[in-house]
């Protein structure tokens, strides 16, 4: 289980891995595509990031705990998932009558996303249709998104990992 | 006089797929424009020409199915920066989505929606594209130079558009085109298809 999060998460999860991106330098991503072409699989900017996506791509549980800013993520948490270029390939496939690119070795995840911070239910809802697309491209074959306040973010997180995963 | 700023939001400005689309919409656009170029150390200066604009057009790809991170940020030193001007241009967008379908841009126009709404702007409409990392290279890039005329003809006339675009090919030949074009952009930095292929993440 890997739980990647943009705030600091007093918890101790035995069987999950907290990554707080927020301790972590990652740049931007350049669009640069050498990932796709003069190294397939791995990113050339050698940042604290190239120890983060392989984690993600081997992950089958996963939890994302982010800020969401106008029905987005915030930038660091936005920042984090773009620079998971390497984990595609250039080539396309058509995926549920939609143009896609294929994986490399990248698991199908169980997700669980929890934003905080959000406004109205018309961000809520823009964010939800957000992770939706995402799934397609992130291998998030099942998921489910949660709103909380700031504070309620570990209290949510507990329980929905005891429930969903932990008590298997 | 009125002031048009056009700003690129792409990761890599200077280098763009947005900046020809800029090109092209400079070209139609019969008033003066400016193109600006975002990084992360320039945002200040460009929210301080934004807000003293009467028309701001954003150019950005799509990017993991929403807006890209540098913009993201802009947006957001906009909104803090924003306390202190009281005018607002009218934005408009322009965004390309490199798959073929422009429904995929829906999620990132939402977004900046959002934005706009919360912070007072008027929205002046969008450009929506599909297979927009290669239709200017394509026998149809006529049909979205069109609709960047039309475009401008109505950011000139004040008025709010809805415009959408792609390339009119079967998504299974977008595929195979689009595949072998990755495949020569491998071989010419020495790299098969296989390599290219590689289930090695590292």
């Amino acid at each position: 289980m890997l739980i990647l999060t943009d705030k600091t998460i007093d918890l101790k999860i035995k069987q999950a891995e907290i990554i707080n991106i927020n301790s972590h330098t990652i740049n931007f991503c350049t669009s640069c595509f050498n990932c796709w072409i003069k190294t397939p699989g791995s990113c050339v900017i050698r940042d604290d990031q190239v120890h983060i996506y392989p984690k993600i791509a081997i992950a089958n549980e996963i939890v994302y705990i982010c800020k969401v800013r106008y029905g987005c993520y915030d930038v660091a948490f936005k920042t984090m998932l773009e620079r998971c270029l390497p984990l595609q390939q250039p080539f396309l496939r058509i995926l549920k009558n939609e143009t896609h690119h294929e994986q490399r070795g990248v698991e199908v995840k169980d997700a669980i996303i929890i934003g905080y911070g959000v406004e109205n239910e018309e961000e809520k809802g823009i964010f939800t249709k957000l992770i939706e697309r995402n799934s397609f491209d992130m291998c998030l074959g099942s998921y489910k998104v949660i709103f909380a306040t700031e504070t309620e973010v570990e209290e949510i997180l507990l329980k929905e990992v005891s429930e969903r995963w932990i008590k298997q | 006089m009125d002031q048009t700023i056009i700003i690129n939001g792409s990761h890599r400005a200077p280098l763009s797929n947005s900046r020809r689309y800029t090109k092209y919409l400079m070209k139609f656009l019969k008033t003066d424009s400016t193109e600006l170029l975002l990084n992360k150390n320039n945002y200040d200066e460009i929210s301080k020409e934004l807000f003293s604009a009467q028309t701001a057009i954003l150019v950005f790809p799509l990017y993991v199915d929403c807006i890209p991170s540098i913009l993201l940020g802009f947006l957001n030193r906009l909104e803090k920066l924003g306390e202190k001007y009281k005018s607002r241009p009218t934005v408009y967008i322009i965004i390309n989505c490199g798959f073929i379908e422009n429904e995929q841009n829906e999620v990132a126009i939402s977004i900046i929606k959002f934005f706009l709404k919360k912070n007072g702007f008027k929205y002046g409409g969008v450009l929506s594209i599909g297979s927009g990392e290669a239709i200017l290279d394509s026998p149809f890039r006529g049909m979205v130079r069109g609709k960047i005329k039309k475009m401008a003809q109505a950011i000139e006339h004040g008025e709010t558009i809805c415009i959408k675009t792609q390339m009119p090919i079967s998504k299974w030949f977008f595929v195979q085109a689009g595949n072998k074009y990755w495949e020569i952009k491998g071989s010419s930095h020495g790299k098969t298809k296989i390599e290219m292929k590689t289930m090695e993440i590292k």
